[in-house]
């Protein structure tokens, strides 16, 4: 990815020029760099370009290179002619070989640049027509250089010193305008010299300013003050457009772009906990805390759960869970907190680490980061106490090892590829299936891109499918039968959409709020125009960068993915679920177009053609006023982004804050009532005892209840009175207690249904009548066993 | 790995292991850590990537250490379960500390074995100390501090506001699953109300039978945690309601509804 496309948006005529002169491979400066792999630390390749032969009556700098000594990356650019005044703010460079068509003097005005322009036109290898990957092309996935595209040059100030990873001009003679661009002389992550944090540390202090907010937000919600909602919008982008903002400046080094990508994830993580900071309340983190409890009673693994059995054949995280607890001696529940927190900022890092080898921008490391944490479920799905959660960091823990071993890093990324594709395997079934997937996706574009195949591209993605076959052949059977029924409602949703069919669900969506709606919409309509922005630039320059094309593909799958969004109730959840891997190269392709400033509306061409004209090769250099309007946008954008992800992700926007009970609302129906009946269940009830109820009485029982859940029992609720209907129907599902909410006869759910496969979802006008939930105790057989005046507990029939 | 950071390093997991082991909660609570997060993949890591190599970065190298420790108390603990193996404490310690034992030992026969690299290692070791100057504390370490204090305070602010706010008292009043029909044509029933409040007290007991007569009468006296239990023999044939009723309450404030013998 280190070869980037260009903008020439408010092409000076300078530039205009060095367009046309771009043309031609010859007339480009061409700043090479050697691959990390390749320099092994003790090489460092220096190209001094010097001696100038100035154009009369322009600024031209002819360059022509001298010597090519190997130890250093420093290209030294002089002038030696007279010196012409330049406008103030006009910082623009041209560099033009002496080769380049001579500019047309009498163009005096065309060429005369604004002021505020300070683009630096600056090619890389890798350009249109790449002959031979050398070892220095950055155009192929093995042998390119994954050199850093920050380009700063700032021509009118003093000397500076070389920033880890960054290219700054090191040296300006006065007399005769040399500038001395020092490139990164090692191409890799980390400097060598001490670490530079660099404003970072400023940086999350700020943002963890918006942390403290949202701590006032959540104590003001579970209050039900009017002022939350406002506290909690305002934390929100206080803890996160900061760090945006810095990032996009491409400033940062590789040190201060991790801190400020880490922190932002601590930060992120810290607004998922104190959500809920004394107890799990998500259904799936409860079930994963008896899973883990579980672990840590028996010393089994694959003990049955009754609350969600597929996760006892996936039992990663709750190994994680069990070892914590069992070494420090904290509960389950605290262990779990630090095991999803720990797991959340290993996978952040791993994504940071991959793009910054894939890139060698610290730039795009930090954005594409960011632009992730905008994913719909990253905020508290993918860090909750859940299994993908533990999976995640090993998926990219794969990603990042499989670029590593094919980028000539040997055996031992090789190795630790498979460490990552075992632990994604025995973590989580869906995770693992997207791992093979984005395996072979990354194996089969550098099949079709590279000459000769490099059939051994292969040997991992086979590995993995080979791992998970095993696992779910060997271990995991069930896993087919439970991922069914979601594929199932998907395909009945698209019958629906596309074949016309008839949808028991008809009425079922609740229609989404406008506003919402809106900022969702304009979220991905800018990524939409980004992701088509870099796929034209990519498609006219003929761009072999295996890993983009990956990522390409993969961002499309993304906007397909999101399509699922408008299928049934479920959409949502599905296309949410899905982003959490599509969103992976979508935040990619993104960083791509937002740093390197891909032309979304592209200038004419000589041929008048501006959507099919060629983008020109290298690397633009933004600074100035356009670099601040692109930081700008750029941050206003990702906010947006981060927005909708929070109005359309999890929790729910009725739910953004904690707060008094709401019924069938998953966090915010978890109360003292509850929890207290559920307890009782584990105390006096049997475990096979099959229990049904609401959605949240369901999640209780099955947890802390440790009971047989029974969730299908909708209709015995919605019956205005019991009748044999209702006994045969009680005796089918084979329920033996049925928890009663009061509750649910006082307000509405939450997410339009009370129960799981609610025969009602989405048509509910009115709470549960009381004669509906008091039916109960007027049938004979049926006792009363538990009573805390909100929640009730019957024993279905005579015991 | 040179010795005295192997040293060192085997020196720390076997304190944490007996820290996790015998330790006190204050003692094993970083013990643990250290071998779930820390110590594993620092001494694998070290296996891997010997120093003087620079084929791995300071941020692959900082991600690794909890991934690969998380991996060793997995897969580990999968290892040790298939091999028969129970997963407690000690069985986790072990397989926590002697995966890492292993690794330095691996660490440091690859050390041996490449004496160029170990040559140079003390050099680069040297080369790369640091001191913290007075103005990377302020520019660094003071608002990274700052954070630090402000995410501590408003976790514990944040925990306890939790807390305090779902610490509802939860009065409640239940039975367990009725026992046998006795030769009397009775049943016992284990009854216990829970989360009585002495202010709210005293506490009475009704049990009724099917066509409303009272059967029986019972004061409750709460313990002090207010919680009372207590047998009923209730007649097997009767559908009997249980009500609680607080002093001065005509309202029960809970009810039981045991029903009738099949």
């Amino acid at each position: 990815m280190g070869d980037q496309p260009t903008s020439d948006r408010k092409r000076a005529p300078e530039e205009a020029t060095a367009k046309a002169a771009d043309s031609r491979p010859d007339e480009t400066v061409v700043l090479t760099r050697l691959a990390p792999e390749q320099r092994d630390g003790r090489e460092e390749a220096t190209q001094k370009l010097a001696e100038p032969a100035k154009s009369s009556g322009d600024e031209t700098v002819v360059i022509r290179p001298t010597k090519t000594p190997s130890a250093d990356d420093t290209v030294v650019i002089r002038a030696t002619g007279p010196s012409k005044k330049r406008p103030a703010g006009d910082d623009t460079v041209i560099i033009r070989l002496p080769q380049a068509p001579k500019r047309n003097t009498a163009a005096g005005a065309a060429r005369k640049r604004s002021a505020g322009d300070d683009t630096v036109v600056i090619r890389l290898p890798g350009g249109p027509k790449p002959k031979s990957p050398g070892p220095n092309a950055l155009s192929t996935v093995r042998k390119r250089a994954a050199g850093d595209d920050t380009v700063i040059i700032r021509l009118p100030q003093a000397p500076k010193k070389k920033v880890a990873g960054r290219v700054v001009v090191d040296k300006k003679v006065a007399h005769d305008e040399t500038v001395i661009i020092r490139l990164p002389a090692e191409a890799k992550p980390e400097p060598r010299t001490a670490l530079d944090f660099g404003w970072a540390p400023w940086v999350i202090a700020v943002s963890t300013l918006g942390v403290v907010l949202m701590a006032l937000a959540y104590a003001g919600g579970r209050a039900e003050a009017p002022w939350a909602m406002s506290a909690y919008w305002a934390g929100q982008i206080i803890v996160f457009s900061p760090v945006v903002f810095r990032l996009l400046s491409r400033l940062a080094g590789v040190a201060e772009s991790f801190v400020l990508v880490m922190g932002l994830a601590l930060n992120q993580y810290m607004l998922k906990w104190m959500y809920s900071p004394d107890q799990f309340r998500f259904p799936d983190e409860l079930q994963h805390w008896l899973a883990t409890t579980l672990i840590t009673e028996s010393g089994d693994l694959f003990r049955q759960n009754n609350a969600l059995p597929p996760a006892v054949h996936f039992p990663g995280l709750a190994e994680m869970g069990a070892g914590l607890a069992l070494l420090t001696g904290l509960p389950v529940t605290a262990a779990g907190t630090i095991v999803a927190g720990v797991a959340h900022l290993i996978f952040v890092g791993l994504l940071f680490a991959t793009v910054l080898r894939a890139s060698n921008s610290p730039a795009m490391a930090g954005v594409a980061c960011v632009t992730y944490a905008t994913a719909m479920h990253y905020l508290f799905f993918n860090s909750m106490f859940l299994y993908q959660t533990a999976a995640l960091p090993f998926f990219m823990l794969a990603i990042w090892a499989y670029r590593r071993w094919r980028t000539g890093g040997g055996r031992k990324f090789f190795a630790l590829a498979v460490v990552g594709i075992s632990m994604t395997t025995v973590s989580h079934h869906v995770t693992a299936f997207a791992l093979v997937a984005t395996l072979l996706l990354l194996a089969l574009a550098e099949l079709a891109l590279e000459r000769p195949r490099p059939w051994e591209a292969l040997i991992l993605p086979a590995v993995a499918l080979a791992v998970v076959c095993c696992w779910i052949g060997f271990v995991a059977q069930d896993v087919i039968a439970y991922l069914e029924a979601p594929v199932e409602r998907l395909a009945a949703s698209l019958n629906q959409m596309f074949g016309g069919a008839a949808s028991e669900e008809a009425g079922a969506t609740k229609p989404v709020p406008l506003v919402q709606l809106a900022v969702q919409g304009m979220g991905l309509l800018g990524l939409l125009v980004l992701f088509l922005a870099v796929a034209r630039d990519m498609i006219l320059r003929k761009d072999r960068d295996t890993w983009r094309w990956a990522a390409l593909a993969g961002g499309a799958v993304f906007f397909a993915g999101n399509g699922a969004r408008f299928l049934g109730t479920n959409g949502p959840e599905i296309a949410g679920r899905l982003s959490t891997f599509t969103y992976i190269p979508m935040s990619i392709i993104a960083a791509i177009a937002i740093v390197y400033a891909v032309q979304i509306i592209p200038a004419k061409d000589a041929d008048g053609r501006r959507w099919l004209s060629v983008p020109p090769p290298g690397v633009a250099v933004t600074t100035g006023r356009r670099l601040a309007g692109q930081v700008y946008i750029g941050t206003a954008l990702i906010t947006l982004l981060m927005i909708g992800a929070r109005t359309g992700g999890w929790p729910p926007v009725s739910a953004l804050l904690p707060g008094p009970y709401l019924a069938a609302a998953y966090e915010r129906s978890v109360d003292a009532f509850g929890v207290d009946a559920a307890r009782w269940q584990e105390r006096t009830l049997p475990r096979e005892a099959r229990v049904g109820g609401d959605i949240t009485a369901v999640a209780l029982s099955s947890t802390y209840g440790r009971i047989d859940p029974v969730r299908e029992v909708g209709e015995l609720f919605y019956a205005t009175s019991w009748t044999s209907a209702e006994d045969e129907r009680a005796q089918e599902l084979a329920v033996n207690y049925l928890v009663v909410d009061e509750r649910l006869g006082d307000m509405l759910p939450s997410n339009d249904a009370y129960f799981q496969d609610d025969p009602m979802a989405g048509r509910i006008t009115e709470p549960l009548s009381d004669t509906q939930l008091g039916k109960f105790d007027q049938v004979n057989s049926i006792s009363r066993l538990y009573d805390n005046g909100t929640v009730r507990i019957y024993q279905m029939g005579p015991s | 790995m040179n010795p005295v950071r192997a040293g060192v390093l085997a020196g720390l997991t076997v304190v944490a292991a007996l820290a996790v082991e015998f330790g006190p909660l204050a003692l094993s609570v970083p013990g643990g850590l250290l071998l779930a997060f820390v110590l594993p993949g620092l001494a694998i890591n070290d296996a891997l990537f010997r120093p003087g190599r620079r084929d791995i970065g300071v941020v692959e190298r900082t991600i690794l250490v909890p991934a690969l420790s998380l991996a060793v108390l997995v897969l580990g603990g999968l290892l040790l379960w298939g091999a028969g193996g129970s997963l407690n404490r000690t069985s986790w310690m072990l397989v926590c500390a002697v995966g890492t034992l292993i690794a330095i030992g691996v660490a440091v026969y690859r050390t041996h074995t490449a004496a160029t690299v170990a040559a140079a290692a003390p050099a680069k070791a040297a080369g790369e100390r640091r001191t913290i100057s007075k103005q990377r504390l302020i520019r660094d370490v003071l608002p990274l501090a700052l954070a630090g204090v402000m995410l501590a305070g408003v976790g514990i602010w944040s925990f306890a506001d939790s807390v305090q706010t779902y610490d509802v008292g939860v009065t409640s009043l239940s039975a367990a699953p009725p026992g046998a029909v006795d030769p009397a044509g009775n049943r016992s029933v284990q009854v216990t109300a829970a989360g009585l409040s002495a202010s709210g007290g005293p506490y009475t007991m009704v049990v009724t039978g099917t066509s409303g007569e009272e059967l029986s009468r019972h004061d409750i006296t709460p313990d002090t945690d207010g919680d009372w239990t207590g047998r009923l023999t209730v007649p097997a044939d009767e559908r009997v309601t249980v009500d609680l009723f607080r002093a001065g309450d005509p309202t029960a404030i809970r009810t039981l509804i045991i029903a009738a013998a099949a």
